[in-house]
């Protein structure tokens, strides 16, 4: 049984064995090959096939089925085979006079002598990348360019002499269009390519498995990870198994070596081309080397037949300056064609290099995001973020949507890409990338959105307030905390339990915070009063309130202790929104106030802002809230010491050395805590106080005159409206007022 | 000295001008041109004779036309063009006087002159 295709040549469909077909296929690359420097090739080739066809319909009209391997041959010797085709020997010495023929340009010396020896030093313009030098002096030695053009490579890269050579060869030496004189050659194969096709084309000449060229390109690279990777298992990171530079190196050569490759083979395309990359015989090949120079022979035959006699006479005299002439022209507009296609395929390879890179980075980029959401999904941080920080549904979907979205889709496309790449897979739909863009877009928007959710979830503060009344008049108050400190439970295995935990906790159902601050103010009256405020944030006004309201914290008044939690909980149910407690206690004037050490220890007020920052402004769309100075205990007050409030608002040490160094401007001294720049002595203090005390009598006084001034006119006014009795009876009231005023 | 070789040399150099006479007389696509050569004892490859009138009609000696053809698809006519026509009368000279000297090279001496 014999398979029987069509085929279409010349516009003839004609039913073909699939043996005589191939037959076909052969000759018609060998033509291709033959003709490849001549200037109407394609026409030629057309018009042999057009040709052929003619002969084939013909035998096919007879009768016949399809064409045979026996009618292809009779066809093809009749259209001729290669080597019958007219030789003509070039030893015969007749020399191109003219110098213009298409495509070949000899030397000065075989003008002048007319001898072109066989075997002589040419630049191969059949086979070139930049001159065709290395093909050149290959074709003189016999053997594949390929190792030609490796020396250079490793001449250039090793001494740079290599440039320099090859720069004198490809303006001296001569070009032709050369034969190939070899069989097998190294090529790159398009038919089994990763990246550049290197591998493939390797495999093929030596007719092993592609991967293992890849292995061994890759092997330094994977070998470099596995180490790094056993080291860090023994070792533990920072030390290195072997130095990272020996395979370092070696990574970098072999890179650079693929990527020299990758430039220098040439990519075998036409069946011809993948026949000798595997090294198959073609005789049509050899026979051609012999055929090939003969053409250019005839080309420079055809205008010499008509000028031979008249230029021969001048060849000698021209040849001089035409040497000159030509050759530097040829150089030039070779340069300029040639830098084009070198641009061209260094700025491909560069181009791919480029790709490569940016991928590599951005992959990792979003694996890296990946494996934070993985991490967040299933350890603990997940749990505490659904407990205590989203709230409701709608929160939750967001949050996670947005980040499963927004990390997960680039990692999974890269993903996609690189298997499809490596697998070498054809897209099979261009929609998955608009699915994949628009999933990402999705995921911007939820994140987005998220964000909003979660900055409405904190728009509103509001605070409940609380008062704790002393039973009996008090003149002493001690500070403490007599409840444990708040320490970490260790539910949650990622939470380091090394470090310092104290004042916070976390378990599934609560989370505990130290978050209290005292503040320390004047009382108005002669008691001693407590107030404790608790503030927290929400969505609305209404559920900040209730938040406020949740938070329990212990604040007992005990004979004259007032005993403090060590801390509050928050449970998952109100969620983490920014809860607060104060407590604000105010010292009568000339009491006294004591703190002992336990506040230190126990409470830890969290904060938020900057360290150095002892003064927080709380006064977000509330109210009339407005705490300007806290009383910071570990910093400004020392623990058991008996403070003594006095008239000014501040906290007084009757025994030791007044308060040291704050940091902070001081504010008037109404009833506020105050903080003081810079190292004080008494002197400033006192001078600051007595300052006060002037400014406070100047202020008196100034009233004083007022109410005196008042009091005439009204003594005026009464002398005026003496007939009115009753009028005087309205003004009675006002000496009480005036009493009043006077502090 | 390799004979064919030589020999083909001979052939080579006469077979432009072969050719151009064969197409002056008419215009010709290339089957025909080479039915007419084997007639007259001249054997070409259909693959040797290809290149050449693609040469020839790139340098401006040919010209051709399409003509369509009841048995497929259309066929290129070959004609001299003006130049390949004084081309032609200038090898016809060269080959007179080449002919002429070679006949007389190659008489019998009691005929040379």
């Amino acid at each position: 049984m014999k398979k029987i295709i069509n085929i279409n040549l010349s516009g003839r469909v004609i039913p073909i064995e699939d043996a005589a077909y191939e037959s076909l296929q052969r000759y018609i690359e060998s033509l291709r090959r033959y003709f490849a420097a001549e200037e109407g090739r394609d026409e030629i080739i057309n018009d042999i096939e057009s040709r052929i066809a003619e002969l084939m319909h013909d035998k096919v009209k007879k009768g016949a089925a399809a064409v045979t391997e026996a009618d292809m041959e009779s066809i093809i010797n009749t259209m001729g085979r290669l080597e019958d085709f007219e030789e003509v020997d070039g030893d015969s010495g007749t020399a191109s006079a003219a110098g213009a023929s298409a495509g070949t340009t000899d030397s000065a010396f075989t003008r002048v002598t007319g001898v072109k020896p066989r075997g002589r030093l040419y630049r191969d313009t059949n086979d070139k990348i930049l001159g065709g030098v290395c093909s050149g002096i290959a074709h003189y030695f016999g053997i594949d360019p390929a190792i030609v053009r490796i020396i250079l490579a490793i001449l250039v890269f090793g001494a740079g002499t290599g440039i320099f050579l090859y720069l004198l060869l490809w303006v001296f030496v001569p070009k032709r269009p050369l034969e190939p004189t070899i069989s097998k050659r190294f090529f790159r194969n398009p038919e089994d390519r990763i990246i550049g096709g290197v591998c493939g084309g390797l495999a093929a000449y030596f007719n092993k498995d592609a991967w293992t060229f890849r292995l061994i390109f890759l092997a330094p690279v994977l070998l470099n990870i596995l180490l790094e990777v056993l080291s860090a298992i023994f070792n533990g990171f920072g030390h290195h198994f072997f130095p990272g530079f020996v395979f370092g190196s070696f990574t970098g050569t072999f890179f650079i070596g693929y990527v020299v490759l990758w430039i220098i083979l040439p990519e075998a395309r036409s069946n011809f081309e993948k026949m000798e990359m595997r090294g198959e015989n073609v005789d049509v090949h050899k026979i051609r080397e012999n055929v090939k120079s003969e053409i250019e022979s005839l080309k420079g035959h055809t205008q010499q037949f008509a000028n031979e006699v008249k230029d021969q006479a001048r060849a000698f005299g021209r040849s001089a300056s035409e040497f000159a002439g030509t050759r530097g022209r040829t150089f030039a507009s070779e340069v300029g064609a040639t830098s084009r296609t070198v641009v061209h395929r260094t700025g491909s390879v560069i181009g791919t290099i480029v790709k490569a890179f940016v991928i590599f980075v951005v992959g990792s980029i979003a694996f890296a995001f990946f494996a934070v959401v993985i991490a967040l999904m299933f350890t603990g941080v997940g749990d505490i973020a659904n407990n205590f920080f989203l709230e409701n549904g709608l929160q939750k979907f967001l949050g996670w949507a947005g980040l499963l979205l927004f990390f997960g889709v680039p990692f999974m496309a890269l993903v996609t890409w690189l298997t499809r790449r490596i697998m070498k897979v054809r897209s099979q739909s261009h929609y998955l990338g608009w699915i994949f863009g628009s999933l990402w877009v999705i995921g911007i928007l939820c994140v987005g959105l998220f964000a909003g959710s979660m900055f409405k979830s904190f728009r509103f503060s509001r605070q409940a307030e609380s008062n704790v009344v002393p039973a009996a008049a008090l003149n002493h108050l001690n500070v403490t905390v007599s409840e444990p400190e708040i320490r970490y439970s260790g539910y949650y295995s990622f939470i380091n339990m090394d470090g310092d935990n104290g004042g916070w906790d976390v378990n599934e159902d609560s989370m505990f915070l130290s978050n209290v601050h005292l503040v320390i103010n004047k009382s108005n009256d002669d008691q001693y009063h407590v107030k404790m405020t608790r503030g927290a944030s929400g969505m609305d006004a209404r559920r900040a309130e209730q938040r406020a309201g949740a938070i329990q914290y212990p604040v007992f008044l005990q004979d004259s202790t007032l005993n403090l939690g060590s801390g509050f909980a928050i449970s998952r149910n109100d969620k983490f929104r920014n809860q607060e407690v104060y407590v604000e206690i105010q010292v009568p004037v000339g009491k006294s106030i004591r703190f002992d050490q336990s506040i230190n220890e126990r409470l830890h007020p969290v904060r938020f802002n900057s360290r150095y920052n002892n003064r927080r402004r709380y006064d977000r769309d509330f109210d009339d809230f407005n705490w300007e100075n806290e009383v910071a205990l570990n910093e400004h007050i020392q623990a058991g010491v008996r403070y003594v409030m006095d008239a000014s608002g501040d906290l007084v040490d009757p025994v030791g050395p007044r308060y040291n160094t704050s940091d902070t401007t001081a504010i008037d001294g109404q009833g506020r805590y105050e903080y003081r720049r810079g190292t004080s002595d008494s002197l400033q203090r006192s001078i600051d106080e007595k300052e006060r005390q002037l400014e406070r009598e100047r202020r008196d006084l100034e009233e004083l005159r007022n109410r005196e001034q008042e009091k005439r006119d009204q003594d005026e006014r009464e002398r005026n409206r003496r007939p009115e009795p009753e009028a005087r009876q309205t003004y009675a009231p006002m000496p009480n007022a005036t009493e009043s005023l006077i502090i | 000295m390799n004979i064919e070789n030589t020999q083909s040399q001979m052939r080579k150099g006469i077979l432009e001008f072969c050719i151009l006479s064969i197409i002056r007389r008419g215009e010709a696509y290339p089957s025909d041109i080479v039915e007419e050569m084997k007639a007259a004892g001249m054997q070409i490859l259909e693959g040797t004779l290809y290149p050449l009138l693609t040469r020839l009609k790139n340098a401006e000696m040919l010209t051709y036309r399409w003509v369509e053809s009841s048995s497929g698809p259309p066929r290129k006519y070959f004609s001299l063009t003006e130049k390949g026509n004084a081309f032609y009368h200038e090898l016809e000279e060269t080959w007179k006087e080449l002919s002429f000297a070679v006949n007389t090279l190659t008489a019998p001496k009691d005929t040379q002159l």
